[in-house]
């Protein structure tokens, strides 16, 4: 399935250059690894950081940085069991395969087995919390249930890994990336016939905002 | 390789009939900055197959002050930059035989590696919260990425880059510059600016999409 929604072109460039944090990083990473258009256009933003790098007026080295770079190289060839962890490759267990690469990483264990049910169509894993109040987690929409009407304090970023989901403002299938902020207030439904997965990454927590919602924003408070 | 091969067997590759052709300065800075990426990327290979530390010396002397010149712009200070930019040559190091140069320009392989270590030391700065390591979150080559034509000549034509910086109207070069080099926001940039925060992101996707352009017209 193609997909069709992207982050901008800021939102990569934000993450290409490294001004990003990583729960939004893990997201666009995740989105990334399983959308060729944007793995293109990271390439070339990449290319773009490499070529400004090469145009940067060099910067005198120390004096001695030639002769510590080699001691370290030196010590380095002693002791290569000391190299710094490249970036592991990951089993595919039969758990986490069909997550993106970052996700397989964050779930070795594939799927997470807690999950807390927020409405009738509408349950939360909580993957990670972060210090900053950002929450990272699974939300699952069953077929054709809604999600109650609400809207965000900070940006939520929403990822579908599985199945698909609409709101006021579009159809969102496998693989699309969507950031909402507190402009935006919706209600997404899950179709009819399929159970929606969806990584979400939200900077604070979420406000229901529809008759139903107000009643679960405390509970939705004391899960966040 | 398979990529290797399709590239050059399609019709006009580096050939006259190449549409970089028709612009007969892009050619020369084509030929100068592609002799330059060949010898680069030839140290890499030999600093992989055979640790050579000449060849890596090339690589330190050339890279070595743009990549501190890189950690200052981003506010690190003189000892910080140093110690930065050898964590970045060490990892080149012991990294050379995951390069591959049909993926990527030398330089794009080491704006990746120093870009990771400034992230990294930025997380560390602020806490212990690591979600997963920084190049888990930043790969730095797509394993399973093959390059498409328009990358793959990207690639090649790395030299083009000065002189489409240069074709961007200075504001739109403005904010790409302080968007890769400052640490900051687009909504700080925007402030720095006195401009609002949709201007910065609008002069950012035009300038995108001008240098795609460029990059794909050749």
């Amino acid at each position: 399935m193609a997909v069709t929604h992207h982050p901008h072109a800021d939102w990569l460039l934000a993450y290409a250059s490294g001004h990003m944090p990583s729960a939004q990083a893990l997201a666009t990473a995740a989105h990334v690894a399983t959308c060729a258009v944007c793995r293109q256009q990271l390439s070339s933003l990449n290319a773009l950081g490499g070529g400004l790098l090469e145009q940067l007026p060099p910067t005198t080295l120390a004096s001695d940085s030639w002769q510590k770079m080699l001691r370290r190289l030196e010590q380095d060839k002693r002791e290569p069991e000391q190299a710094a962890p490249a970036p592991v490759s990951v089993s595919r267990t039969a758990h986490s395969r069909g997550l993106p690469p970052p996700l397989q990483k964050l779930l070795p264990d594939g799927l997470p087995r807690k999950w807390t049910r927020l409405s009738t169509s509408l349950k939360q894993a909580t993957l990670k919390e972060l210090p900053d109040g950002t929450l990272i987690a699974l939300h699952h929409i069953r077929a054709g249930g809604k999600v109650p009407q609400h809207t965000h304090e900070g940006t939520e970023i929403t990822l579908v890994l599985n199945g698909s989901f609409s709101d006021q403002r579009g159809l969102y299938q496998d693989g699309d990336f969507l950031v909402v902020d507190e402009t935006v207030d919706h209600t997404p439904t899950a179709v009819q016939n399929e159970d929606c997965l969806c990584l979400t990454v939200q900077s604070a927590p979420l406000r229901l905002t529809g008759p139903i919602g107000r009643w679960f924003n405390p509970l939705i408070r004391a899960l966040s | 390789m398979a990529s290797n091969n399709n590239r050059e067997s399609r019709p006009g590759y580096n050939g006259a009939s190449s549409p970089a052709a028709r612009f007969a300065p892009r050619m020369v800075v084509n030929n100068v900055d592609k002799g330059k990426a060949d010898t680069f990327a030839a140290c890499l290979e030999r600093v992989a197959r055979d640790r050579c530390t000449d060849s890596f010396a090339t690589l330190f002397n050339y890279f070595g002050p743009r990549i501190k010149a890189y950690f200052v712009r981003l506010g690190a200070d003189a000892a910080s930059a140093e110690e930065l930019t050898q964590d970045t040559m060490l990892l080149v190091w012991r990294r050379a035989e995951t390069y591959q140069s049909s993926k990527a320009g030398v330089s794009t392989w080491m704006f990746t590696i120093a870009r990771n270590r400034y992230i990294d030391a930025k997380c560390r700065r602020i806490g212990p919260t690591e979600l997963l390591p920084v190049d888990d979150l930043w790969p730095v080559l797509e394993d399973d990425a093959m390059p498409t034509d328009e990358q793959a000549d990207l690639i090649l034509r790395g030299g083009e880059l000065r002189l489409s910086m240069a074709q961007l109207p200075p504001a739109q070069a403005e904010v790409i510059e302080k968007a890769y080099f400052e640490d900051k926001s687009h909504q700080e940039i925007a402030t720095e600016l006195g401009v609002p925060v949709g201007t910065v992101k609008s002069r950012i996707r035009l300038a995108l999409q001008r240098l795609h352009a460029s990059f794909a017209q050749g």
